[in-house]
């Protein structure tokens, strides 16, 4: 049984080391803390379901994101054409910047324009840059989550970043953007 | 119009979409449920584990309570011959007796209860004369005879037939010359006087069938020597209707009785027969060479015996004293008007 090879991977542990990260990358994929909340449940469940299955032949952790992945992907399967593309919810779960007042000040209008920019990329793209930008994870994990060459994460990421860049040079400008603007 | 690098983009992305904390009651919530269900899940699987390793030692289990009980059984049958009757009959009342299928090349050819029971039914074609003394019990007939008879089948049949008490005095006794036929009863001191006619040909086809109806059918044969109180054991075709299903029986050895070959064979009775005759169980000693019957032993359910023969003496082929079968009516006797009783108190459905 698998408790008995991987007696550290218990649920609980997964858990804890895990559930902010899945429910991060949940809340920038779809940009709506509920949604965020009801995948990162189901994530888990699907988790706690498939844990005898889990081979050990790659990391738990790029495990898990796949697992996160694909319940994403099936979230935005089911919401193609409502919730998370339309972005229409989205200032109102914008994250908090709460203890970063000059974020929320300066450019508090920025984060909605790039957050806005990030939901309109096709998921595979929003993807990602998630895991490759904001989760920070290697081009390997990133290439095990997806299920794809290394170089293909890289070439899509790449694009993605372009995508990204001309989202928001189109939606607002670069002046409006003064912390990316090139000096 | 200024723009900015990819790897600026890069850089300040984390900034502009920062993490945050989820919900700590949904991150709590959602652990409990997490750890609840792994708990379920866990005793799910154990208790999955268990019903697996019972099903498990109940498949061995069973696996071996039939093979016991389809072979076991047989093997101690044929293998422990120094079980008495008792024993036996015990034995067989635990399981079922297998027949000749099950039994192949254990002891005659495959087809020797088929040839023995063949003879049973159609013994009067395996001699010529026979002549001899038999003790017979039937319980629920409420029979306890001595029956001496000499006979005379084939191209000149006749009989004479003797039935005595326990006491030695005659009760009854039929003799046939093959033309009449003269019946006796020496406690009223009457006899019977009649012509015969031709009993009629052999019966051909199968000698037991169910019909349409479903009722079961046993096709006897007449005897032109009319011994009829004789034929339990010189034509013991009722006792064949007893081997009619092989896997009912089977035959357990073969031994010398009165210096005949015998097979000795042992089994279950029918349902029907078993009723009729009291007698679940039997065992029965039958002379190979003419299908005649030198002993029986029949048991009820309660292992009591319920129906017996022993043929004390028999001479086969050696001659008789044809006058005996003479039909000449004692002057003396009363003469009896009506049907004869041939003694003989089996129902076949023909």
């Amino acid at each position: 049984m698998y408790e008995e090879k991987y007696p550290q991977h218990d649920i609980s542990r997964i858990y804890q080391t895990y559930y902010k990260d899945v429910y991060n990358f949940l809340f920038h994929f779809t940009g709506d803390k509920n949604n965020a909340e009801d995948l990162t449940q189901e994530t888990f469940l699907r988790i706690l379901k498939s844990l005898s299955n889990y081979s050990g032949k790659s990391s738990l952790k790029t495990w898990v994101f796949s697992v996160a992945k694909h319940v994403a992907l099936d979230h935005y399967r089911r919401k193609k054409f409502t919730s998370v593309l339309s972005g229409i919810n989205f200032l109102k779960n914008i994250p908090s910047t709460e203890g970063i007042p000059e974020m929320k000040v300066e450019h508090g209008e920025v984060r909605h324009l790039v957050h806005q920019a990030l939901l309109a990329l096709k998921p595979n793209y929003r993807a990602v840059i998630i895991l490759r930008a904001l989760r920070e994870l290697s081009i390997k994990e990133t290439a095990e989550i997806l299920g794809c060459s290394e170089s293909k994460v890289k070439v899509d990421y790449h694009r993605a970043l372009k995508k990204l860049q001309q989202e928001i040079g189109l939606e607002g400008g670069l002046e409006c953007l003064p912390s990316l603007k090139k000096s | 119009m200024s723009t900015f690098t990819e790897k600026e983009l890069e850089k300040h992305l984390k900034m502009y979409i920062p993490d945050q904390d989820p919900d700590p009651n949904f991150v709590k919530d959602l652990e409990n449920k997490l750890v609840m269900m792994e708990r379920r899940r866990s005793i799910t699987r154990k208790w999955s584990r268990y019903v697996s390793l019972i099903g498990g030692f109940a498949a061995i289990f069973l696996l071996m309570v039939w093979i016991i009980s389809s072979h076991g059984q047989q093997w101690v049958a044929n293998h422990l011959t120094a079980l008495n009757d008792h024993e036996r009959t015990a034995l067989k009342t635990n399981g079922n007796l297998k027949g000749e299928s099950e039994f192949h090349g254990v002891y005659a050819g495959d087809s020797e209860p088929k040839t023995i029971q063949e003879k049973m039914l159609n013994a009067i074609d395996n001699y010529e004369n026979i002549k001899g003394k038999f003790h017979i019990v039937h319980k629920e007939l409420e029979l306890d005879n001595m029956v001496e008879f000499e006979i005379s089948e084939g191209d000149k049949p006749g009989s004479y037939v003797v039935v005595k008490g326990t006491d030695g005095r005659i009760l009854t006794e039929y003799r046939s010359d093959g033309k009449s036929f003269l019946f006796m009863d020496h406690l009223e001191r009457k006899y019977q006087w009649e012509p015969v006619s031709n009993p009629g040909p052999i019966p051909e086809g199968p000698r037991y069938f169910v019909d349409e109806k479903g009722q079961h059918i046993w096709i006897t044969r007449p005897d032109p020597a009319r011994a009829y109180s004789a034929h339990d054991v010189t034509f013991p075709q009722d006792y064949a209707f007893w081997l009619t299903d092989p896997s009912n029986y089977k035959i357990t050895g073969h031994e010398k009785y009165l210096g005949r070959d015998v097979a000795v064979i042992e089994g279950q009775n029918q349902p029907y027969m078993a009723k009729k005759h009291d007698a679940p169980y039997f065992k029965m000693w039958v002379d190979t060479e003419t299908g005649v019957l030198l002993k029986l032993i029949a048991t009820d359910k309660n292992n009591q015996v319920s129906n017996s023969i022993e043929v004390l003496s028999l001479a086969i082929d050696q001659g008789v004293d044809r006058t005996k079968f003479s039909t000449k009516a004692p002057e003396d006797w009363r003469e009896m008007t009506g049907p004869i009783s041939t003694g003989n108190n089996r129902v076949i459905t023909q």
